[in-house]
C-alpha cells in the first residue's frame, strides 16, 4: 500500500491521546504513592490492511500499547475509535460484555510459544478456544475449520492430537497463529512473535505473517524492538520511547533519514550486514530512565547526544517534518541536526538487488 | 483426513515410549509421542523409592481397611493371665531335629518373681501350639456390613493366645490393636487432607485470582494462624473439644483440628501458583478472546494446579499422621475405646514401662514406616509433576 492510497483509506483504529498509568501502592494500607507512565499520551491511526511496525527498547511501552488494543489492559485516558460495521466504537472504556462481538475482529500473537499455549491442552483445542469462545459452530464443524487452519499455516491435519511440547519452537508459533486466525479477525497485534525463535525460523514465521495478510487482507500492529525485522514486514514504523511517541514514518525512510537521535541511536544499535566497512558508531549507554519519574522535557534528553537547554526544560510534541508530511517526529532539533542513516538510498537499492 | 478418526485415543501410544508405526491412523512419523500424562507416568515408575512406598502404602491401607481379617484378635478382646506378655516367636523348625516344622509357637506361662513381685513368663517348651491359616475366631464386622468371623492367622488353640508383638496391661493383643489402630491413624491422614484440599485450594484460587482486599484479609489470617507454634495450637483446639462428645465425633472434631492448620499451607500453594499461572500468555490469550473468568479457572488452572495441589497434599498427609499421633499420645486426642497408633504408644508414656515392656513402642514403628512411605511418595509425585526435567 502507497502512501496516497493510504491517506484516501479510513483509518480501521484511530488511538487519541492514549495513556496508561499503573498505580505503585505501598505500605499497609495500600496507598497510591506513584504511577508507572506504561504509556503516556500516545495518538496514532492504523489503516486497513497496511503493517504498522511498533518499535522501541524494553520498558518503552510498546507491549503495552498493543495489550490495551486487545483489552487486557484498560487505559487511563485516552480513545481507541475501532471501526466496525456500524461504525466506530470507542473500545477504551468498554466492559467484558460489550467488548465480546469486537474480540472477534482484534486477536493477538504473543512473543513465548511456549508460555502462550498451554501444555496441558492438545493443539486442536487450543486453535478452536477461541471458536468455542464465541460458539461457533458444531463440534464437527470446528474440528474441520481447525484442520483448515493447521493446513493454512503450514502445519498439517495430524498435528490436531499433538500436545505443544511435541512441537518444536516455530510449529509452535504457527500453532499460535492459527488461534490468532481462529475466529477470522481483521486486526492482529504481533507482540514480537519472532523474537523468542531462532533465526532460520523467524523468516518462515514473518513469510506466514506476510502470506496471510495478503490472503485474508489483515491489518498488523507488529510490535518489535528490532528493527531488521520490521524492516523486513512493516510499511510504517512507529518508534516509542518511555511511553511516547518518538517518530513515525514509512518504513524506508525510517532507514534512510531518519529524523529523531533516537531513531538514529537505534538504527546505530543493528549490525551493517552492506559491505564498505565500519562506520563511527553512536552506541546508546545506559538504561532507559524509569517511567514512574520521566525526565523532564524531552524523555529522551538525558541519552541524547545533541541535548541542548530547551530539550531538558519544553517537551517537544509529535509533528509533521515541513518538507517530509509523511514523517511526524518529537524532536526540537529535528530541522536542525542531520542524522546518519542505516543505508543510503544508492546502498538500499544495491543491497536489494543483491538479495534478488 | 478420515483417517485422523480415533488417532484421539490416547491408548494408541505404548507407555514405555517404544518405536512404534501407527498403520490406522496413517501418521508419517514414525516415532510416536507421549502425552505429558504419559511421561509423568514413565518419570513416577522410574522413582524407585517412590514406587516402593506407594506399594508399601497400599499394603498397609489395604490391611488396616480388612482388620479384622488380618488381625488375630479383636481391638477390645482380653486376656487377664497374659498381661504385658512379650511377643512370642514364631517357630519353623523343631528343635530336636532340626527339620522344618509347621509353625507353632511355645504359650507363655506368668510366674510371679518374689523378689521384684514382677510378672516373668517363661515359654512352656512341652507344649507346641500350631499356628493355623484361616481361623475361625472372633466374629468381627468388615467394611460396616459383612460379619464373618475368619482371620488370616491364629493360635489353633482358643486357649492359648498368640501374640507376636506382645501384649498390654489388660492382655490385649498389640499387634491386633496396631492393625486397628491404623484405622483411625490413617484415616485421619486422608480426611484432614482432604478438608484441606477442599478449604484451602479453593480459599488459595480465589485470593490468587482476585487478590484485593479479600486476598489481603486471607492473608493476614492465614499469617496469624501460622505466628503460633503448631503443637500448642492444635492442643488448645482439641482440648476445645467437650469431652462429653462421643469418641466417633471426637474423632471428627481433631480432623477438623488438624486441618485447620494445614489448610494455610496448601492455599498458599494454590495462591502463588494461581499468581504465576493467571500471568501466562496462554491466560492472556484467552482472556484476549473473551473467555469468561469461569473458564479460565476451569480449562487454564485447574488442569496446571491439580498436580501440584496432589503433591502438597501427599506431603501434608504425613505432618496429619504425626498430629494425631501427637495429640493421642498425650491423651488430648481420640479416646479409648476408639485405638489410634498415638493413643497405644500412650503405654509407652512412662520411662520404665519402656524398659520392662519395650514392645510397646511397636505403634512407633508403624508411624515411622507410613510418614516415610508417604514422604517418598510425596518426593516422587513432585518429580513427577514436571516431567519435562531431566
Amino acid at each position: 500500500m502507497t502512501p496516497a492510497e493510504k491517506a484516501g483509506a479510513d483509518a480501521i483504529l484511530e488511538i487519541q491521546d492514549l495513556r496508561l498509568h499503573f498505580p505503585i501502592k505501598a505500605g499497609l494500607l495500600k496507598k497510591t504513592v506513584g504511577y508507572v507512565k506504561a504509556v503516556d499520551g500516545v495518538s496514532f491511526d492504523v489503516y486497513a490492511g497496511e503493517t504498522v511496525g511498533l518499535v522501541g527498547e524494553s520498558g518503552s511501552g510498546k507491549t503495552t500499547i498493543g495489550r490495551c488494543i486487545v483489552r487486557l489492559y484498560k487505559p487511563t485516558t485516552g480513545s481507541m475509535h475501532f471501526r466496525t460495521e456500524a461504525g466506530p466504537v470507542d473500545i477504551a472504556q468498554l466492559d467484558k460484555r460489550e467488548l465480546l462481538p469486537i474480540r472477534r475482529d482484534i486477536q493477538m500473537l504473543f512473543q513465548d510459544p511456549n508460555s502462550s499455549l498451554n501444555a496441558r491442552i492438545r493443539v486442536g483445542d487450543i486453535i478452536a478456544e477461541p471458536l468455542e469462545i464465541h460458539a461457533i459452530g458444531t463440534a464437527d464443524e470446528r474440528r474441520s475449520r481447525v484442520e483448515d487452519l493447521l493446513e493454512q499455516v503450514g502445519l498439517g491435519a495430524e498435528m490436531f492430537n499433538r500436545f505443544p511440547h511435541q512441537l518444536s519452537g516455530g510449529q509452535r508459533q504457527r500453532v499460535g497463529v492459527a488461534r490468532a486466525l481462529s475466529i477470522e479477525p481483521r486486526f492482529v497485534i504481533c507482540d514480537e512473535p519472532v523474537s523468542a525463535l531462532d533465526v532460520s525460523v523467524q523468516a518462515q514465521v514473518l513469510n506466514l505473517l506476510a502470506d496471510l495478510q495478503e490472503e485474508l487482507g489483515l491489518t498488523y500492529v507488529f510490535i518489535a524492538h528490532d528493527l531488521s525485522v520490521v524492516e523486513y514486514i512493516s510499511d510504517r514504523v512507529m518508534v516509542m520511547y518511555l511511553g511516547k511517541l518518538m517518530e513515525t514514518a514509512p518504513t524506508r525512510k525510517i532507514f534512510e533519514k531518519p529524523a529523531h537521535p533516537y531513531t538514529e541511536a537505534l538504527l546505530n544499535s543493528i549490525p551493517k550486514r552492506a559491505p564498505g566497512g565500519h562506520r563511527k558508531r553512536f552506541v546508546l549507554t545506559g538504561d532507559i530512565p524509569s517511567p514512574v519519574n520521566p525526565p523532564a522535557g524531552c524523555v529522551f534528553h538525558t541519552r541524547c547526544q545533541y541535548a541542548v537547554e530547551i530539550c531538558r526544560t519544553e517537551t517537544p510534541p509529535l509533528k509533521p517534518l515541513p518538507e517530509d508530511p509523511e514523517t511526524s517526529v518529537a524532536c526540537h532539533l529535528a530541522e536542525e541536526v542531520t542524522l546518519q542513516p542505516y543505508y543510503t538510498a544508492e546502498e538500499r537499492r544495491n543491497l536489494e538487488s543483491s538479495r534478488a | 483426513m478420515n483417517n485422523l478418526e480415533g488417532s484421539g485415543d490416547e491408548r494408541r501410544f505404548n507407555l514405555f515410549g517404544i518405536r512404534k508405526k501407527n498403520i490406522e491412523s496413517g501418521l508419517k512419523d514414525e516415532y510416536q509421542l507421549l502425552t505429558v500424562r504419559q511421561l509423568m507416568i514413565r518419570k513416577f515408575l522410574r522413582n524407585r523409592m517412590a514406587l516402593l512406598s506407594f506399594i508399601a502404602l497400599v499394603i498397609i491401607y489395604a490391611v488396616t481397611l480388612f482388620a479384622g481379617f488380618f488381625a488375630p484378635y479383636t481391638a477390645r478382646d482380653a486376656d487377664s493371665k497374659l498381661t504385658y506378655s512379650p511377643p512370642m516367636a514364631i517357630r519353623l523348625q523343631d528343635p530336636e531335629t532340626g527339620h522344618f516344622h509347621l509353625p507353632f509357637f511355645y504359650p507363655l506361662r506368668g510366674k510371679r518373681n518374689m523378689e521384684t513381685f514382677q510378672l516373668e513368663y517363661v515359654e512352656e517348651r512341652e507344649e507346641r501350639i500350631p499356628i493355623q491359616f484361616f481361623v475361625k475366631g472372633e466374629p468381627y464386622t468388615a467394611l460396616g456390613i459383612i460379619v464373618w468371623d475368619v482371620h488370616l492367622f491364629g493360635s489353633s488353640d482358643p486357649a492359648e493366645r498368640l501374640h507376636i508383638m506382645g501384649s498390654d496391661v489388660r492382655g490385649r493383643d498389640l499387634f491386633s490393636r496396631i492393625i486397628y489402630g491404623g484405622q483411625v491413624s490413617l484415616s485421619v491422614g486422608i480426611f484432614g487432607v482432604l478438608i484441606t484440599i477442599a478449604v484451602g485450594s479453593v480459599i488459595g484460587t480465589l485470593s490468587g485470582y482476585y487478590g484485593g482486599v479479600f486476598d489481603n484479609v486471607v492473608q493476614r489470617l492465614i499469617e496469624t494462624i501460622r505466628s503460633f507454634p503448631q503443637l500448642p495450637l492444635w492442643m488448645a483446639l482439641a482440648a476445645a473439644i467437650p469431652p462429653q462428645w462421643p469418641p466417633e465425633w471426637v474423632y471428627a472434631g481433631i480432623v477438623v483440628v488438624l486441618a485447620f492448620i494445614n489448610w494455610t499451607g496448601l492455599s498458599r500453594e494454590a495462591r502463588g501458583l494461581v499468581l504465576s499461572l493467571k500471568e501466562r500468555d496462554y491466560v492472556h490469550a484467552a482472556e484476549a478472546s473473551g473467555a469468561s473468568t469461569a473458564r479460565i479457572v476451569r480449562v487454564h488452572l485447574i488442569p496446571n494446579m491439580a498436580s501440584h495441589i496432589i503433591v502438597t497434599a501427599t506431603l501434608a498427609v504425613p505432618v496429619t499422621i504425626l498430629g494425631e499421633s501427637a495429640l493421642s499420645f498425650l491423651g488430648i486426642g481420640v479416646r479409648p475405646p476408639m485405638v489410634s497408633w498415638g493413643l497405644l504408644l500412650n503405654d509407652a508414656i512412662k520411662i520404665q514401662n519402656i524398659v520392662l515392656y519395650p514392645w510397646t513402642l511397636f505403634p512407633g514403628l508403624f508411624i515411622l514406616v507410613a510418614v516415610i512411605a508417604y514422604n517418598f511418595l510425596g518426593d516422587g509425585l513432585r518429580d513427577m509433576v514436571d516431567p519435562f526435567s531431566r
